[in-house]
């Protein structure tokens, strides 16, 4: 069964299979190697030269050729709640993508717009670790954003430690301590995005951790965590059947497939049918009992 | 700038100047000297600072704990080396790499030396290497681990400590999959010339007398090499050699990468075996960095590759040298430690992606802690020679002047220099076609002498073999042909004056002014080019040559001449070499009394002497050549210039 995850991961460097890495195809969360975040399920969608600035943006805006394959599409519509998480080298105003490119906070501001103004999402929730990386999310000006940055601008983001055994900074602060409080949220967790916005106080993470909630439609006090993680999705129950139209669409979305209708044939074709639905019978389990 | 381009204005300052040359040329040269001397000082310098962060130097916990291990190779060694105390064991060093299972080979090569030192034998030699495949990586890149060998009989310190921990390292290296370069482990033979070899032979190029074989087995584009020179299996502290051919120095960053593991793992750290100040910011700190500073630079300036990592810096890979010592008094340590230092340096080498080229090429270290990098001591160096350049001009303009008293003789007896600076306009307008011709044919004297003077400086050059095959028949040893013959020469070129002065007419004889202007504004640049690669030659040249040519002029009072002559042959080529073998002399051994120092010293000139032609020809060194054709002409255009007569 070829199934896909619902999460785009792109990472410039392959720091697992470096051959400087002494624990080959493994990365830790921490210096004690206790977590495997490269396990068996992740799966790397861009990597290495793949992950340009032109790419990013057209993975967001689902500007894609038609040859990509679905698991390197975002496939979000307008009840989609994204996480956005972004990590690197920043600066004021600007994320480093390879050596030699780096997005803008205006042209990452100008790619939400274009996301809402397509209905792409519902609400997004924005986090980003970087040295001055409350830039970044300064120039949104789309709505149902909501902002986290890990330092203001003027402030680095550092490392938390090293990994002795094989000599780098394995972690930075912000992510540290995030990835501590979201380890223990499960998806019936009922913690709220509040909480998670003070996850990293100024003792721990030395930087101040900014947030941006103007744009953000909903009380971050009543938000719960698990809309933006674990993949919990709301199931609305409806007790009505609904009827799907054959609209003749082959997938294709040129223009010329659409229909277009004029004043007299806009209206709707059909009536909704609707029947109400009840429970299948339990299966007769007791007649079996009961025969033996 | 208005000030430069108003003529009024102009002939103000270059007046001004004329009029006060000699002050501004003492001041300049004083000021000069004393900031360079001044910029050992701690105040005034900065401090050593990693400037690539990919190096992350001692963030990784060393793995090494193969002491008893490297004790065994240790005496197998000596045992080995024992058995015939000339030769390099080749095959003993060939089998424990074989042992390893490294990828060893033996590279043959043969050389001559120049100047027919041992005739025209070819002298054979052998090179053992062998390669650490990196398990997981595409060997593009590759580090560098050598050690010279030295038999036990040498009087050079002894390297088979290092040879033992080397043969360690190769058995640690190879248990860790996490190299991401090719580490080859070279062994040479006859030192610096051995891994030229081996660097010919792996980057394909040719060497004029050194001629090797190919390569069997090859790895990718050298990085970085560390040369280790332990003498025995315990020391207590490591001194390191930075100086390659012709000057030239490793990135800074490699020096601080090695310093600061080394002192990690409990080592003290020198530089020319001086201790750091323990109180920098004193007059008697302040006197420590300057030794430090000095002896670096008189290291620095003859240009010779002195250990193995010399040769590496030519190909643009950084190398250098870690010399162990063990001081009295100090704890000393054994492989344990060694062995996690050179592992230390080696896995921040591994982090790296790219060559070494964030932190400075050029710098002077008054201590392993601060440096003077090329911006902080070019300006004092120009300033000391800028007074030589000031008094070109000054010649240049009275040279003019002279010129036109000669023309126009109503003008000549003004008195104010504005006065001058307006005449200088209107003799200029007025008699421009005479006072041209009056110039060109100035210029056009000086010529000769020029060219008679670098005709020296080429028969300088090209005349060792010369003077060799004419010390054959009489039996002379190739060190003293040479040596009695540069002399020879030398005092046939003091004779040039005499000739000039007969072959010459009154009409065709130079202006001196004009001569002076030339020949100083030449030393200027001779200095200036010289000092872009290796500063320190420059710097020594510049302070003994610029205030004694500076203050040249010819007289017909024999006192006053004999002076000059005596003055200027202090600072001949000739002469200054045996001046610095004296002073090479007293700093490095105790001498009885002066008499004999001077001797010792008359025998000593032959080395560096036959040193600097040899290396020339073997390595490719610079020295010789701009001594000869740069130096050596340009003192004697000065000395031509005092006896001419006015």
């Amino acid at each position: 069964i070829a199934y896909f995850s619902q999460i785009i991961l792109m990472i410039a460097d392959d720091m697992a299979c470096n051959p400087r890495n002494p624990r080959p195809a493994m990365v830790f969360n921490n210096a004690n190697e206790q977590i495997n975040v490269y396990g068996h399920d992740v799966e790397v969608d861009y990597r290495g030269y793949e992950v340009t600035v032109e790419n990013f943006i057209r993975v967001m805006t689902g500007r894609l050729p038609p040859s990509t394959p679905r698991s390197k599409r975002l496939l979000s519509d307008d009840r989609s709640n994204i996480l956005v998480y972004m990590t690197g080298h920043g600066g004021d105003g600007f994320l480093k993508f390879q050596d030699a490119e780096e997005i803008s906070s205006i042209e990452l501001a100008d790619a939400f717009e274009q996301m809402w103004q397509k209905q792409r999402y519902h609400e997004v929730l924005f986090i980003i670790d970087t040295c001055q990386a409350e830039s970044m999310y300064q120039k949104l000006y789309s709505p149902n954003i909501l902002g986290v940055a890990s330092s203001r601008v003027g402030e680095d983001s550092l490392s938390h430690h090293v990994d002795s055994a094989i000599g780098v900074y394995v972690i930075d602060r912000y992510t540290y301590y995030a990835l501590e409080f979201l380890e223990k949220v499960t998806p019936e967790s009922k913690k709220t995005l509040s909480q998670f916005l003070k996850v990293c106080p100024k003792s721990a993470c030395v930087s101040t951790v900014g947030v941006r909630t103007d744009l953000f439609q909903r009380d971050p006090k009543k938000v719960l965590v698990t809309d933006f993680f674990g993949s919990v999705r709301n199931v609305e129950l409806s007790p009505y059947t609904v009827t799907l139209n054959d609209t003749g669409d082959t997938g294709d979305s040129t223009a010329s497939d659409r229909e277009t209708c004029s004043a007299d044939s806009c209206a709707p074709k059909k009536k909704i049918q609707r029947k109400k639905m009840s429970y299948v019978d339990q299966f007769p389990v007791e007649q079996f009992l009961k025969r033996r | 700038m208005g000030l430069l381009t108003n003529p009024t204005s102009r002939a103000t300052i270059v007046g001004s100047i004329t009029r006060h040359n000699n002050k501004i040329c003492f001041l300049c040269y004083v000021v000069g000297l004393s900031w360079f001397l001044a910029l050992a000082y701690q105040e005034l310098n900065a401090g050593t600072y990693f400037s690539e962060n990919a190096l992350l130097p001692g963030l990784v916990r060393s793995q090494f704990y193969g002491d008893s291990e490297a004790e065994g190779y240790y005496s197998q060694l000596k045992s080995e080396l024992n058995k015939d105390k000339n030769i390099m064991p080749v095959k003993w060093i060939y089998n424990q790499f074989m042992d390893l299972g490294l990828d060893v080979y033996i590279h043959n090569f043969t050389f001559r030396y120049p100047l027919k030192i041992f005739g025209e034998k070819q002298i054979p030699g052998q090179n053992v290497y062998a390669i650490m495949r990196a398990s997981r990586a595409a060997s593009t890149e590759a580090l560098v681990l050598t050690v010279p060998f030295r038999t036990v009989t040498t009087v050079m310190d002894k390297t088979h400590g290092g040879l033992a921990l080397m043969l360690t390292m190769a058995n640690h290296f190879r248990k860790s999959s996490y190299w991401a370069k090719d580490i080859i482990f070279v062994v040479t033979e006859h030192e610096y010339i051995g891994m030229q070899a081996w660097l010919d032979a792996y980057h394909e190029t040719k060497s004029e007398l050194i001629s090797s074989n190919s390569l069997e087995g090859h790895g990718g584009s050298i990085q970085a090499a560390i040369n280790l020179e332990v003498p025995t299996n315990k020391i207590s502290s490591f001194d390191f050699r930075l100086e390659g051919l012709n000057g030239q120095l490793p990135n800074l960053d490699l020096f601080n990468l090695v310093v600061r593991i080394s002192r990690q793992e409990g080592f003290d750290v020198l530089l020319k075996e001086q201790h750091d100040p323990y109180h920098p910011e004193t007059f008697e700190g302040y006197l420590q960095n300057l030794k430090t500073m000095f002896l670096m630079m008189w290291t620095q300036a003859p240009g010779s590759a002195n250990n193995n990592h010399g040769v590496f810096l030519k190909y643009n890979i950084e190398a250098l040298t870690l010399v162990g010592k063990k001081e009295k008094g100090k704890h000393a340590q054994g492989y344990g430690p060694m062995g996690r230092t050179v592992e230390g340096i080696f896995r921040s080498l591994n982090n790296l992606l790219e060559r070494f080229h964030q932190s400075f090429f050029f710098y002077l270290l008054p201590s392993t802690s601060r440096y003077v990098s090329i911006g902080l001591y070019m300006p004092p160096f120009a300033i000391m020679v800028a007074g030589s350049l000031i008094k070109a001009v000054a010649m240049w303009i009275s040279c003019t002047e002279t010129v036109e008293e000669g023309v126009s003789t109503e003008k000549e007896k003004k008195e104010t220099d504005q006065a001058n600076g307006e005449s200088v306009q209107k003799n200029e307008v007025k008699d421009h076609k005479e006072e041209k011709e009056e110039e060109r044919k100035g210029l056009l004297s000086v010529i000769p002498i020029l060219f008679i003077t670098q005709l020296f400086g080429l028969l300088a050059y090209f005349s060792p073999d010369f003077f060799v095959d004419l010390g054959m028949p009489l039996h002379l040893h190739v060190a003293e042909a040479v040596h009695y013959g540069m002399l020879a020469l030398f005092l046939s070129s003091l004779a040039m004056p005499r000739f000039l002065k007969r072959s010459l007419s009154e009409k065709s004889r130079p202006d001196w002014k004009l001569l002076k202007c030339v020949s100083l504004i030449v030393q200027g640049l001779v200095l200036f080019s010289i000092a872009l690669m290796n500063i320190s030659l420059a710097f020594f040249l510049a302070a003994v040559m610029v205030p004694v040519c500076v203050a040249m002029w010819p007289s017909n009072n024999r006192v006053v001449q004999i002076l000059h002559a005596s003055f200027l042959l202090l600072i001949s080529p000739f002469l200054l070499l045996y001046i610095t073998v004296v002073a090479n002399q007293m700093m490095t051994e105790k001498v009885a009394d002066v008499a004999s120092l001077l001797v010792q010293s008359w025998d000593h000139m032959k080395t560096p002497l036959i040193l600097g032609m040899v290396e020339s020809q073997l390595l490719g060194s610079w020295t010789y050549c701009v001594i000869c054709l740069g130096i050596f002409p340009n003192w004697l255009a000065f000395w031509c210039l005092i006896w001419i007569g006015s």
